[in-house]
């Protein structure tokens, strides 16, 4: 701990998960056999002051778990995380509250419909007992100023908002606090093209302006190449690749990865549909493949991937991929012809 | 040419409301050729699902329909009557929905659920009946397709489904089949694959698309015309190459701007954005439906716009070219 | 939004817009008076209320004086009747104007005590399952289940049977009976909200679960509560006629409607207004409670319909 204490706070990383699983407990009733959902497998992940870190990956992989771990909503079945250097278990609720606040896909649900747009906002500040009515309600202002909503929304309801002004009012709660990190939870999804371009500038300017570190969940990769400095790609529970965002996008090493890019839409016409090689034997989440959870589905799988744990290989500065064909005790002659090109 | 599979000419639709008259679709029209794609495009509100169920009859007690023309191979089906409707809907004409899950119903097998239309409009028998849904359910790329037949819907996951639901749509051999953003619930990666399924069959059993969704993307890689729709309007219909390389209307450039592009937006870059919000099509609107938020709007754009044409291209503004 | 199945309310700008353009209290008025049936119960629940809150000053006579020279007088329409007794008298001479008045609070009490109590008990127990889940549920579920397997009318018979009809007892039996449907509803409506986002927001906030359920759900389940509410206010109502008619609610000389009833069963078949005034009253309260009811959650979540 004294080693931690005398390391300097900007060098340290916001947020450090070390193998964080976290399983669920499936099957209702009293009589019922429950079985585990592994819904996070096992993570690494440093969150460093000022990146946005991209997270990918498809239904079921278990990214909005992680986020609300993240958030520390979700305690970890194993694993442990920390906050600025602090163990989870050893701060309270409010205390993480303050650093990390979320950003939700759906404005229409998350939303209080009987709370005003100004009550809304200042919600947070109000749970941690910050300032007076008045000087609550100012701030709750002057945080619609920022997020770009006029101040005579502050007395409507948020059934008379529109949903890119609603995803304004979440973005302003969740920044009334002052966090340092928001974990943006598939937060343009739900929102038509011409708004989510505008929820994307607001978030780049905020970023920018506040110094703001964003969790960027998303199945839309174009949108995370944008937004993102790093992107880490989920599949099934686990971090399969993690790489800086350029990079990645360039020069993908897991063949989960490679398909996932292949499948990004580009409005080029003439282009086609693109083949993804991925199969349809999609797993079935609570009795997950052996080995390599990917290898059912994967077009590169050889020997030791039905039967072997892939383990996480470092890639440079900050990265890493968990896929034998990259493994130096797997990569030899026999395997060669099936790297991904 | 031929003669187009389906023609719409002067399609409105009016949805009453508590609050007035909902204008939803105004004066749209287009026709689709023998197994040509043609997207209808835009942001949800715009008319573009309204559309879809106003051309297979399916719109709800509040709407009223007004069309001059609504030609499916050439028989005007706003003339007939409601018989002859029916018997194309299903059969000559098919339609795939956004949610399968809501599509499907949960009380019935799967393959109870692909021959019933099959056996009434063909008067086919039930062996016959399930040895054509078992084919299609091959053809989708469902193996084991036999022992699918027995199952329920919601035994199966989501991109199964909609491989279900475009067999489904398959079953009586339609020439056209209207898809309902058939992807939009799904995974990226099983998203690639149902278009591409979709694109393969439909080149090879020479269908008639008519794809409905707000995907730029989607409509990039699948559409051979396009027809982008704002509040009610068809504002720009076009081959596919024509709308991405030369949008003419402001509001189909604005949409391009707004999402980011590999190779073409820098990371972290401001994107485009179309300032203000759609207009409200209760009680109808005068002029141009776009002029509050075009960056190019003048005066005269509160009058109605006339619509410029080079070749196929056509869209609705006072500009040739904005 | 507007009310329309479609273009999809969830996401359509221009629907909020158009509402936009009433104010808030405009759009609430107009709902309140565009229901017939909302504005008829209010107005008769109001009138009923009225009627008992003042009848120490509408009431001509006193309810509880005999006078056995007056028996039987018919109501003022019949020819035998007069004004000195407009809806005549009962087997003992008793105004029955001024009973029928009387008996008014005794009914409306008895419906609003029995669902603020059986209310109590059944929001907190719904509100628990449905915000904690897992083994919180489980109990809950299986006391609802239990008290589901309790015939009402059998147990408050036996209860009152032992300790005796008196108002409180019958007040507190009914509220410690009836609150199963508050907690089944409940527990259901707060799962729903309990799954929603805005819940979560309140969570990553740090805010506390007593906060969270009072402030957070519990204005978001209120719809469900109101109607579940006058429901069983009305039942209530008229579950203490049933007592009282069998002899087993509220005793006399007390005028309840249900008693009244009762006492005039014997004289159906000669004076049949002493038992068709009582019962018509007992119908309208409890008409006029579930249309104000019905109204009401319409009137605080049009959304909520359908």
């Amino acid at each position: 701990m004294t080693a931690l204490a005398e390391t300097p706070l900007i060098e340290a990383p916001l947020i450090e998960a070390k193998g964080v699983t976290r399983s669920f407990k499936v099957g209702a009733g009293l009589f019922n056999r429950k079985r585990t959902l592994h819904a996070v497998n096992g993570i690494d992940l440093t969150i460093r002051k000022g990146e946005v870190l991209g997270i990918v990956g498809e239904s079921g992989c278990g990214k909005s778990t992680l986020a609300r771990i993240l958030l520390g909503l979700l305690p970890p079945s194993t694993g442990t995380i920390s906050f600025q250097g602090r163990e989870l278990s050893t701060l309270d609720r409010r205390a993480v509250a303050r650093q990390v606040q979320p950003v939700f896909q759906d404005p229409y649900s998350s939303l209080n419909p009987r709370r005003r747009i100004a009550s809304i906002v200042s919600f947070p500040l109000d749970v941690h007992g910050i300032g007076t009515a008045a000087e609550r309600r100012r701030r709750a202002l002057e945080m619609m100023d920022l997020v770009g909503l006029p101040a005579r929304f502050a007395d409507r309801y948020p059934s008379e908002l529109s949903g890119g002004q609603r995803q304004r009012v979440a973005i302003a709660r969740a920044l009334v606090m002052k966090p340092e990190i928001v974990v943006c939870d598939e937060p343009t999804s739900a929102l038509d093209v011409s708004v989510q371009s505008q929820i994307l500038n607001l978030l780049l300017d905020l970023r920018r302006e506040l110094n703001l570190t964003y969790v960027f969940i998303s199945h839309n990769l174009a949108v995370v190449e944008h937004i993102a400095t790093r992107v880490a790609v989920m599949y099934l529970g686990r971090v399969v690749e993690l790489a800086e965002t350029a990079e990645l996008f360039a020069n993908p090493r897991h063949p989960y990865t490679t398909a996932l890019l292949a499948s990004i839409l580009t409005p080029e016409p003439g282009l086609g549909i693109p083949e993804t090689g991925l199969g349809l034997a999609f797993p079935d989440p609570l009795n997950p493949p052996s080995g390599c959870v990917f290898h059912p589905r994967c077009p590169n799988a050889f020997g030791p991937c039905a039967t072997v744990v892939p383990r996480a290989l470092g890639q440079h500065p900050a990265g890493l991929v968990a896929c034998h064909l990259h493994d130096p005790d797997y990569n030899t002659a026999n395997n060669q012809g099936n790297r991904p090109s | 040419m031929t003669r187009p599979i389906l023609e719409v000419a002067n399609l409105s639709v009016d949805i009453r409301t508590a609050g007035g008259t909902l204008q939803a679709v105004r004066d749209v029209s287009f026709s689709v050729g023998r197994g040509e794609t043609l997207c209808l495009v835009g942001e949800s509100g715009c008319g573009k699902s309204v559309t879809s169920l106003a051309i297979m009859d399916l719109l709800p007690r509040a709407a009223t329909r007004r069309v001059s023309r609504l030609a499916f191979d050439g028989v005007d089906l706003a003339r007939s009557g409601k018989g002859a409707v029916n018997a194309l809907r299903g059969n000559r004409m098919a339609m795939i929905f956004q949610e399968p899950m809501t599509a499907l119903n949960p009380a019935y097998t799967i393959g109870d659920q692909l021959t019933e239309g099959y056996r009434r409009h063909k008067k086919a028998g039930a062996a016959e009946a399930r040895e054509r849904a078992v084919h299609l359910l091959e053809k989708v790329g469902i193996a084991a397709a036999g022992d699918r037949l027995g199952q329920y819907p919601h035994q199966l996951s989501g991109g199964l489904r909609q491989r279900i639901m475009i067999a489904m749509a398959l079953m009586c051999g339609p020439d056209l089949v209207i898809a309902d953003e058939p992807t939009t619930a799904l995974d990226v990666t099983i998203q690639a694959q149902i278009l591409r399924l979709l694109a393969e069959l439909q080149r090879e059993l020479g269908i008639a698309l008519v794809l409905i969704t707000h995907d730029l993307g989607v409509v990039g890689r699948i559409a051979d015309r396009v027809a982008v729709m704002y509040a009610g309007e068809v504002v720009e219909n076009g081959t596919a190459a024509e709308i991405f390389t030369h949008p003419r209307h402001p509001y189909t450039q604005g949409l391009m701007d707004c999402i980011p592009l590999p190779g073409r937006t820098k990371p972290g870059e401001r994107l485009g954005v179309i300032p203000g919000v759609v207009p409200s099509l209760v009680g109808g609107i005068q002029g141009c439906p776009f002029r509050d938020r075009c960056p190019h709007a003048r005066p005269v754009c509160a009058e109605t716009p006339p619509v410029k044409t080079q070749g196929e291209h056509a869209w609705r503004c006072i500009l040739e070219d904005a | 939004m507007t009310g329309t199945a479609f273009p999809p309310a969830t996401s359509a700008p221009s629907s909020a817009a158009a509402v936009a353009e009433l104010s808030a209290g405009a759009r609430l008025r107009r709902r309140m008076f565009g229901q017939k049936s909302f504005v008829f119960g209010v107005g008769l629940l109001l009138v009923i209320v009225a009627v008992a809150l003042l009848a120490p000053v509408l009431a001509p006579h006193d309810p509880y004086a005999q006078n056995l020279s007056q028996r039987m007088v018919p109501p003022f329409w019949y020819a035998k009747g007069g004004w000195e007794h407009l809806l005549g008298t009962d087997n003992l001479g008793r105004d029955y104007l001024s009973r029928l008045l009387y008996g008014a609070r005794i009914s409306l009490l008895i419906g609003l005590s029995v669902m603020v109590i059986s209310g109590l008990i059944g929001t907190t127990l719904g509100l628990l399952a449905g915000y904690f889940g897992g083994k919180a549920d489980l109990i809950v579920t299986f006391l609802i289940t239990t008290r589901l397997a309790m015939p009402v009318i059998l147990v408050a018979l036996a209860v009152v049977a032992m300790v005796g009809g008196s108002l409180p007892v019958v007040i507190l039996v009914l509220g410690l009976l009836k609150w199963d449907r508050f907690a089944v509803v409940m527990r259901s409506a707060t799962q729903q909200a309990r799954a929603l986002d805005y819940v979560t927001a309140a969570e990553a906030a740090g805010a506390s679960t007593p906060r969270i359920i009072l402030g957070e759900i519990l204005p978001n389940v209120f719809p469900q509560l109101i109607v579940v509410a006058t429901l069983e206010a009305a039942s209530a109502i008229l579950l203490e006629a049933a007592l009282s008619f069998l002899g087993l609610g509220v005793q006399p000389p007390l005028p309840s409607w249900g008693l009244m009833i009762s006492e005039a069963k014997t004289y159906m078949f000669f004076s049949f207004w002493l038992i068709a005034i009582p019962g018509t009253l007992l119908a309208l309260l409890v008409l006029s409670i579930n249309l104000a009811g019905d109204g009401l959650r319409d009137v605080v979540a049009p959304e909520g319909r359908g």
